[in-house]
This record gives structure tokens, C-alpha cells and sequence, in this order.
């Protein structure tokens, strides 16, 4: 017999529901009017909040408490709606430092000198929250693929190369040590076989790796950067470099190019794939389960109309990682198929489709050990799968998801950039806009807060400076423009202000 | 009926000089234990104020089976003389537990059981034991669908078809 729970007081419920994330939290609210009504006591709003808006608690994701949480939750909901509303501040000029590389990690920019150890610095954007100094690293190669920062975690992880001796270091963003959580003192050795080995994404305890032994195989490794154990080792074919985030903390997603024929100019088709990496709970040796879903992409993309490159000199297709988008520690996936590439390079048509990763979970659960289960792209449609159509012509400079919400900058150079954002929190839909008047941000129309019908905006006619590559910081809701005269740092009103001293919310 | 015990003066042989308890449960069975080991609870401790104020020892109350008190008696047994974070009454209140392994095993046990040692620690005021079981009844349900929760918990959906779907913006603000 089924002993009922309710004859637990609500401040049990209570304490039970607080243990729980937001999806499950949004789950429980449904079951029941006594559970709906226990949702709304704050501190589960504040974990739907907080969740909506892609951000963690605190160090190492342990709440600080100098702050209660009803008075969090009144300022995360500020701070939610100076994002909705778009409100930008001017810019900020950042020391110059003549890099030969940089970009952003979720709050921290990495510069990479010339000279032939190519030391590469880490500095915090303008902002109290965490504090992080100035620091020096020094790596003997290329720097993108092989330094992941995760600031909500105080983490760097890096390779290191010692003549053959490469190795991961992990350290502390702040300090500089070895990051006191991380195994073997913060070094983890590569297996014997790896010529070439990469860090594709970070999340919570876990690093995605790519190792390369010969093309075309490549191997993907899901490490516990706490125990150092290994997670799940995939071979796969790596001639098209598939794109690969975690989805969520129990699956990896790949992006899977497939050829139609052998004519290297033809027709790749895309599709996802979905594989769990965690070993089952409380187990230490046991096995990774090998279940995957393909999921293919809507039916237009095996037209010889649709590419999702912009590459148009040649007709190669296939889906440049580009254009594939996810954010590691968020839940939305985006898409951007271009229709009727034309040899002048403009494109007509522009198709986003995003993809709740709720969506690919509840499709896993369903589909967990019937191997390559093939999930219709149809399918998507009941479960929040979209497809925006964008009437702005012009290449899109730079991309983000923060939280739910998706960012995209279009840049016309006739007409100024403007700013869309998607917003995809549980329970409301919204789109805003942005036009950005200059490049130093000092004339920022705010946007509208427009309905989901919004179909276009007539730009401002003034043009980007001296844009030579900017990037929007995912979470900071700023963005950094790399210039001829400097690193200009470009965020949003009040968000700072906001935040500043509550140094328990990661940017 | 209430039991007047008088347990004073007894002594533990060989354990130093602590007090005994006598405990009866509901389904009246008399649970004798250390004062020690009950000291993380609470309401307990306060109990054992009140002798001390009125040098009068009597027998606890105790409203759940002694099944149900023998568990709890173990899981206090287990940390006896260690300082867990959540009980220090002086300590903020608790936010998420922490995971504790043999917490993990001592709580693989039945959902009813579950739920029953919830509320017995709730009673006495062991907030460890009410972090670690409302953890492990949450890790029941994680990862479920809204019908599934239902099943786990023994809800039954009771609301109106416009509730129902009713956007979730409401919580949400």
C-alpha cells in the first residue's frame, strides 16, 4: 500500500522539493494542487529563476548565505528584467594588449602574446563579482581548443605540453594553484596514444575531450576532472570535426555529417547524436551504456536549396559548427540554416531553429537502449522545438545563449547591427530587439519589448568602427569588440550595478 | 497510558557516566539508550533539560513504532560524538544537504519506511536526518515525469482542465 506523502507537513515537502532542479521542480508543480501551491514558496522560485536565467550559486555552486533568499530572488528578478528590457550602458576600454588571439569563457577573456611561449593572460571583465586577478599562463601551442575556463566553478583547465609529456593542469581561476577540488593535484596525464588532444566543453565535474591518433578516427573521452576517472571513450570519425557539448550532465550531443556520395562537393546531411556518459549511480566500475538517438534535421536541409554554411564558393554543405550552437550550461540549442546561397553571397532566407534540450532528454528516456533509434524531426514540434524565420538580411557577427534566452548580432555594414533576443524561460516566449547605434556603444536605442510577432526594425545608418571581431560574453550580457585602438567592452545597464556586490551570482 | 519510569542514577557499566533513556514508542515497546547517542535530536535534549530542572526522569512519549525509533537510534549511534554542520543549533539554517554515504546505504530502504523516518526525525529535531532523507526521497523522484510523480508520491491529479493548463508563467513571476 501507497502511504500518501501529503501526511508529511509542507515544511518537509518543502525540504524535499529543495533538493530537487528546476525541471523537476516545474514537474512536481504540475502532479497536483497541494504541490503547486508549495512551488511557490521562494526558495523553489528562486531555483526556476536562477535556472531560467543560466546562472549558479555561488563558489563551486554552494549558495553563500550573507544574503537570504528572498532578497536573491528580488534581485534576480532585476536583474532578469534589465535583460528582458535590454538596457545597455556605454562602453568600457580594457588595457590594450596586442593579442594575437582572444575570447571570451562565460565572464573571463584569454589573451594570447606573441612570442614563443605564448603566454596567455586571464582577466575578469570589469566587474566586482568574483574578483579575479589579473593571471599569466604559458602554453607552447595553438590556445583555443586546448584552454576552457568555467568561472562559475573557479576553474581553468588547460594542456600542458612538457616535450612528451602533455598532460591537463587544472587550476584555481583566482589563485593560480592547483584547484583544490581537482584530482591527482590538479593534473591529469593524456593516455599514451593521443598525438593531439583538445578540451571541447566543461561541465560541472566533467571534461569533454577530443584525442587524435590518425585521421580520420578520432576519440572523445568524458573525464571526472574531480576523480580523474573516465566516464565514457567513443571512437568516432572525426574528418568533419563534429561539433560535441554536454547536453546535460548524463549526455553528450554530437553533430553527425553524413555524404550523400563520394563527390567531395556534394550534399553532407546533418543529424544529431545523443549519448549518455555517466556510469549508473553509486557504481565505480561500471559500464557506459552505448545508447544514442539520432535526431535528423527537418526535411528542407536534404534540399539542394539549403546550406548551413555560409562557405558558398564552393557548394559544400554539411553543418558548419558555426552555425550549431549550444550553450554548455544552458538548455537551448540553435540552428541557423540559410536558404538560397547565391554566388554573391547573400542569403534570402534565414531559418533558426532551436531545440529545448528538455526535448532531446525526453526523447532519450523514451528511446534509452534501442540502439540508433532515428527520432523524426516532426517530432520536435509539440515539445517547444522552433523554427524562427528572420526577415534581416546579413551575416550574423556573433551568437550566444544566456540561460533560456538566445542572442544574435546581425551586422549590416550600411546600416548599423542590431540585436535580437529570444527568450525561451519556462512559461513566457518573448523576442526583443536592439539596434546599436555605434561602436563604442555610446548610442544604444533601447529595444522594444515586442511580441513574438515581430517580423523586422528598420536599422540605424550609422557603421561599426574598426570592427575587427567581437564575441558576445555568454552570461555577462556584454559583449567585447577587439578594435585598432584597444579591447572595448561594451554591457548592459544596471546589470552590474545590480549585482556587484552579491559576488554569489556568476556572470 | 504514560509509563513513569524513574531511570535515575542508572549508569552505563564501563561507559562513564552516561544516563540512560527510556524511550516508548507507539506501539509501546520500551527502548532504553544512552543520553549520549540521543543528543543530536533536539527535542530530546530539551526533554532532558527539563529532568534536570525538575529532577524528575521520566519515560518518553514517542508518537511512531518502535521500528521506526530503532532506525533512528541507529543512524544517532552512527554519529555519536560527531559534529555534523545541520545540527549545530547555532548554525545558519541548511540549504541543500549534503551527501553523506553511509547515509545513502543507511536510507536504502522501502518509500513508506522512507517517509516515516522523515517525520520521526522531523518530530525529534534532527536536522542531518531530515536533510539526508528529504534527499534521498527528492533522488526518487528526480529526473520523473509529472505522471510518474504522481505514481511515486500517491498524488492524484486534482486539478481543474483550465488549471491544467494554465501557463507555468504563473510560478515564474
Amino acid at each position: 500500500m501507497h502511504t500518501r506523502i501529503f501526511f508529511l507537513p509542507d515544511e518537509l515537502l518543502l525540504r524535499i522539493l529543495e533538493n530537487l532542479d528546476y525541471k523537476d521542480v516545474l514537474a512536481c508543480k504540475a502532479t497536483c494542487l497541494k504541490l503547486r501551491n508549495i512551488t511557490t514558496f521562494v526558495s523553489l522560485q528562486y531555483t526556476v529563476e536562477l535556472a531560467g536565467c543560466g546562472m549558479l550559486d555561488g563558489k563551486y555552486g554552494q549558495p553563500e548565505r550573507a544574503l537570504d533568499i528572498t532578497e536573491r530572488l528580488e534581485r534576480l528578478r532585476e536583474y532578469d528584467a534589465a535583460w528582458r528590457e535590454l538596457k545597455w550602458t556605454g562602453s568600457m576600454h580594457l588595457p590594450h594588449l596586442t593579442g594575437q588571439s582572444f575570447s571570451a569563457h562565460t565572464g573571463p577573456l584569454v589573451f594570447c602574446l606573441p612570442g614563443t611561449d605564448r603566454p596567455h593572460i586571464i582577466q575578469e571583465v570589469p566587474s566586482k563579482l568574483r574578483g579575479t586577478r589579473e593571471a599569466h599562463y604559458n602554453f607552447h601551442s595553438e590556445p583555443e581548443e586546448r584552454i576552457k575556463v568555467d568561472s562559475s566553478q573557479d576553474l581553468v583547465a588547460y594542456l600542458e605540453d612538457e616535450f612528451e609529456n602533455t598532460r591537463y593542469s587544472l587550476k584555481s581561476l583566482s589563485t593560480g594553484e592547483p584547484h583544490p577540488l581537482a584530482a591527482n593535484l590538479g593534473v591529469i596525464p593524456l593516455g599514451d596514444s593521443q598525438a593531439y588532444s583538445s578540451i571541447l566543453d566543461i561541465r560541472g565535474d566533467y571534461l569533454l575531450e577530443m584525442g587524435q591518433f590518425a585521421s580520420p578516427t578520432g576519440l572523445f573521452i568524458v573525464r571526472n576532472w574531480k576523480t580523474g576517472l573516465t566516464e565514457l571513450q567513443k571512437h568516432m570519425d572525426i574528418r568533419d570535426r563534429p561539433r560535441c557539448y554536454f547536453l546535460d550532465d548524463k549526455h553528450v550531443i554530437f553533430t553527425v555529417n553524413t555524404s550523400f556520395s563520394h563527390d567531395p562537393d556534394d550534399f553532407l546531411a546533418t543529424s544529431f547524436r545523443v549519448l549518455p556518459f555517466r556510469r549508473s549511480e553509486g557504481s565505480t566500475t561500471g559500464t557506459v551504456a552505448d545508447a544514442a538517438v539520432h535526431f535528423l534535421l527537418p526535411p528542407f536541409m536534404h534540399s539542394q536549396e539549403f546550406f548551413a554554411t555560409t562557405d558558398t564558393s564552393t557548394r559544400k554543405g554539411g553543418l558548419s559548427p558555426a552555425y550549431f550552437h549550444g550553450d554548455p550550461d544552458d538548455r537551448l540549442f540553435s540552428l541557423s540554416i540559410l536558404k538560397g546561397a547565391e554566388a554573391g553571397g547573400s542569403f534570402r532566407d534565414h531559418y533558426i531553429l532551436d531545440i529545448p534540450s528538455q526535448t532531446f532528454t525526453f526523447y532519450m528516456r523514451d528511446h534509452p537502449t534501442t540502439g540508433h533509434s532515428v527520432v523524426p524531426w516532426d517530432a520536435w514540434g509539440p515539445h517547444g522545438a522552433r523554427v524562427t524565420r528572420n526577415d534581416v538580411d546579413g551575416a550574423i557577427r556573433g551568437r550566444s545563449i544566456c540561460g533560456m534566452r538566445r542572442c544574435h548580432y546581425k551586422w549590416k555594414s550600411d546600416e548599423g547591427t542590431i540585436l535580437t533576443v529570444m527568450d525561451y524561460h519556462p512559461g513566457r516566449v518573448a523576442r526583443g530587439l536592439a539596434r546599436i547605434g555605434d561602436g563604442d556603444g555610446t548610442a544604444i536605442e533601447r529595444g522594444a519589448h515586442v511580441g513574438a510577432n515581430y517580423t523586422g526594425c528598420d536599422p540605424l545608418s550609422t557603421t561599426l568602427p574598426c570592427l575587427v571581431t567581437e564575441t558576445l560574453l555568454p552570461k555577462t550580457l556584454g559583449r567585447v569588440v577587439l578594435c585598432e585602438d584597444g579591447i572595448v567592452f561594451i554591457k548592459y545597464d544596471e546589470l552590474f550595478a545590480l549585482v556587484s556586490d552579491v559576488w554569489a551570482y556568476t556572470i | 497510558m504514560p509509563t513513569i519510569v524513574s531511570v535515575d542514577d542508572s549508569t552505563v557499566p564501563g561507559e562513564g557516566s552516561s544516563r540512560l533513556l527510556l524511550l516508548v514508542s507507539s506501539d509501546n515497546k520500551h527502548i532504553v539508550v544512552e543520553e549520549d547517542i540521543m543528543s543530536r535530536s533536539r527535542f530530546i535534549s530539551k526533554q532532558v533539560e527539563g529532568f534536570e530542572a525538575t529532577s524528575q526522569r521520566h519515560a518518553i512519549l514517542l508518537p511512531f513504532s518502535s521500528f521506526v525509533l530503532n532506525k533512528v537510534i541507529e543512524y544517532c549511534s552512527h554519529y555519536r560524538g560527531y559534529y555534523l554542520l545541520e545540527d549545530d543549533p547555532d548554525a545558519a539554517p541548511p540549504g541543500r544537504s549534503p551527501v553523506r554515504e553511509w547515509d545513502q546505504e543507511f536510507l536504502d530502504v522501502d518509500r513508506n519506511m522512507l517517509l516515516r523516518i522523515i517525520k520521526a526525525a522531523h518530530y525529534l529535531e534532527i536536522k542531518s536526518l531530515v536533510g539526508s532523507c528529504a534527499r534521498a526521497i527528492a533522488d526518487m523522484i528526480r529526473g520523473k515525469t509529472t505522471e510518474e510523480m504522481r505514481e511515486i508520491l500517491g498524488v492524484e491529479n486534482d486539478f481543474t482542465p483550465e488549471e491544467e493548463h494554465s501557463p507555468s508563467s504563473k510560478c515564474t513571476g
